[in-house]
């Protein structure tokens, strides 16, 4: 399993919201996490609700936004969005737009793992910053995105599968995160 | 050990102690010579510029529409400029 390929993968699952994009990133998680893509999913129906969950036109059942599980009230663009922006800073990083969406967005923290993982292979001490991200933040909120989506997503397969991989996913980082601390 | 809850308590407080170390990346371009992703490694120049600001996203609040913003930064608890 190569791990940045599959926070790629992840982040542009969430990102682009396109139906092309979603087919072919799902295929790349699917084999990053060394499984099969099951022969019976109706993309269509999977965009469907994908939109319902995420995106809307009406309210989004299971944001992918930490604010609004982090958030006392669930605001966005608030102050748990304004930290996540402080830390992007810290490492240097921003969005290409600034203020066009909340940074605490699901695919712009996969990107900023990503980004902490490519630079572990140079500065083994990222570990600490990334071991933060994960526990500190990441762990917080999305198992309860995931077990919202998962409550909200009817007989969907691919979307149901992704949630269950990226709970899988942070649970695994949340080990691997601890024990590679104690080897530095 | 038990974890302080909430990665971004820490920020808050100021007391993000890697935050420095971290800022020496930027310095260092490590980040710009990563393959570039979604979000974007922040030119050093502006890094520099911003250290030592806080910086919030106003807007302005004159009679007309209220929709131009600004960015204001603030040092020591006081406003220095806006952009």
């Amino acid at each position: 399993m190569d791990r940045v390929k599959l926070l790629e993968a992840f982040r542009d699952f969430f990102h682009y919201g396109t139906l092309d994009r979603l087919i072919d990133s799902y295929a790349v998680i699917k084999t990053e996490s060394n499984t099969t893509i099951p022969a019976d999913i109706d993309w269509q129906e999977e965009e469907y609700t994908f939109n319902r969950l995420f995106v809307g036109p009406s309210t989004p059942l299971a944001p992918a936004v930490a604010s609004v599980y982090l958030d006392p009230e669930g605001q966005i663009q608030g102050k748990v969005t304004s930290q996540v922006r402080d830390f992007y800073d810290s490492i240097g990083l921003e969005l290409p737009e600034i203020g066009s969406e909340p940074e605490d967005s699901l695919a712009y923290e996969f990107d900023v793992c990503r980004y902490l993982l490519l630079l572990i292979k140079e500065v083994p001490e990222i570990i600490e910053a990334y071991d933060e991200f994960i526990n500190e933040h990441m762990k917080l909120w999305l198992p309860q995105f995931v077990q919202r989506g998962l409550e909200n997503c009817g007989d969907s397969v691919a979307i149901r599968d992704v949630l269950g991989l990226i709970n899988e996913w942070i649970k695994k980082e949340s080990e691997m995160t601890d024990m590679s601390k104690e080897l530095i | 050990m038990k974890r302080e809850q909430g990665l971004l308590k820490n920020t808050s407080d100021c007391s993000f102690n890697r935050r420095t170390f971290l800022k020496g990346l930027v310095a260092t371009g490590a980040i710009a010579s990563m393959p570039a992703g979604i979000l974007h490694a922040k030119p050093w120049e502006r890094t520099k510029y911003e250290g030592g600001y806080k910086t919030f996203r106003n807007a302005c609040p004159r009679n007309c529409y209220d929709t131009c913003s600004i960015k204001s930064f603030v040092k020591d608890g006081v406003l220095e400029f806006v952009e």
